[in-house]
């Protein structure tokens, strides 16, 4: 079965840079003649966003209110599924992935059910940050549970695919792209990591601020050592 | 001491007019709630408590009564959150069918003018 690729990108109040994502995705797909298609979805943006999308008509989803993290990317995924799409990459709107990642995700994909995380951690040593503790936390969880190693399961840069795979994740309830569901997921399907490089975030205020960022190291490891 | 009785009631009242404002819900909704939540309350002032105690002659069962009413606040907050969990789940589900389905619409929308 041939392999049709879409990009979603979930935003959130992003409309001093997801113009410029869509473009360096767009550039990027001219420049390497990759065959994939772009899709946002504004998860009820309160600022310009939405109006941006459709002044540079570029194809977009609307949720009515903010659903969070990681449900952009579901809705991005059952659209396309209805529409023939195979395999899905998740990519940030705020311009912390870089395009040509894209390519090597496609290229390592095969015919399987298969997950794979573009891993900042994969041949890189992570910094001395809160974050990156708290990766490292879930790593050790994961370990412990699964018996394997994930290295970036924080990573936002990923790929779907494989039919079982795409109905377990869009059919689980609350099933986001994150740490818990791929402990879950690592013991039923493929799952690899490449090596990636990403940049600062450009505009914008991420959602992990400190607080967030302890509650949802938590959350995913005591989700990871109980629930999966 | 009933003038401290007094402040708590109207705390209490007061916090059970703002919930039943802001959330748009039938005062009586929140009513027991609010009366388990008034005799903790006044475990703040214990001479008050077994004032009351005393005129009700219930002093012996007291304790027994404030484990019920601790018990009855877990309880309603247990279900609460059950039920707050569900809605949520069932609104996530909403909004991304109708966010699907208004795109699909739009598509629609889009091939018809195109053939036009």
């Amino acid at each position: 079965m041939a392999k049709k690729t879409l990009v979603v990108v979930p935003a959130y109040n992003e409309e001093r840079s997801i113009i410029n994502t869509i473009n360096a995705l767009n550039q990027y797909r001219t420049a390497t003649n990759n065959q994939f298609d772009i899709v946002v979805v504004d998860d009820g943006s309160i600022d310009r966003t939405r109006q941006k999308l459709e002044e540079n008509n570029i194809i977009y989803i609307h949720h009515y209110i903010n659903l969070g993290i990681g449900r952009g990317f579901k809705t991005g995924i059952e659209w396309g599924m209805k529409k023939g799409y195979t395999q899905f990459i998740n990519y940030d709107a705020d311009g912390q992935h870089k395009p040509e990642f894209i390519g090597e995700l496609m290229a390592h994909a095969t015919n399987e059910d298969e997950i794979i995380i573009a891993s900042r951690f994969k041949n890189g040593s992570r910094l001395l940050s809160l974050r990156h503790f708290g990766s490292l936390l879930l790593e050790i969880a994961i370990k412990m549970k699964t018996g394997k190693t994930l290295k970036d399961p924080t990573s936002g840069m990923v790929l779907f695919r494989g039919e079982n795979l795409l109905n377990d994740f869009v059919n689980e309830l609350n099933a986001r792209p994150e740490p818990a569901l791929y402990s879950k997921f690592i013991r039923k399907y493929k799952l690899i990591e490449i090596p990636a490089l990403m940049n600062d975030r450009n505009h914008g205020k991420s959602y992990f601020n400190r607080f967030n960022s302890i509650r949802f190291m938590l959350e995913q490891f005591i989700m990871i050592i109980f629930k999966y | 001491m009933y003038i401290f009785i007094f402040i708590l009631l109207l705390i209490t009242l007061a916090l059970t007019v703002s919930l039943v404002k802001t959330n748009n819900v039938p005062f009586h909704s929140l009513l027991s709630h609010h009366i388990a939540l008034f005799a903790l309350f006044l475990l703040f002032i214990p001479d008050a408590l077994s004032t009351i105690a005393k005129l009700l002659g219930i002093e012996s069962e007291m304790n027994a009564l404030f484990f019920v009413m601790i018990g009855y606040l877990f309880f309603t907050n247990v279900t609460q959150e059950i039920r707050i969990a569900r809605i949520r789940r069932d609104l996530e589900k909403l909004v991304r069918v109708t966010a699907i389905k208004d795109k699909e619409a739009i598509d629609k929308q889009k091939g018809q003018d195109d053939n036009n």
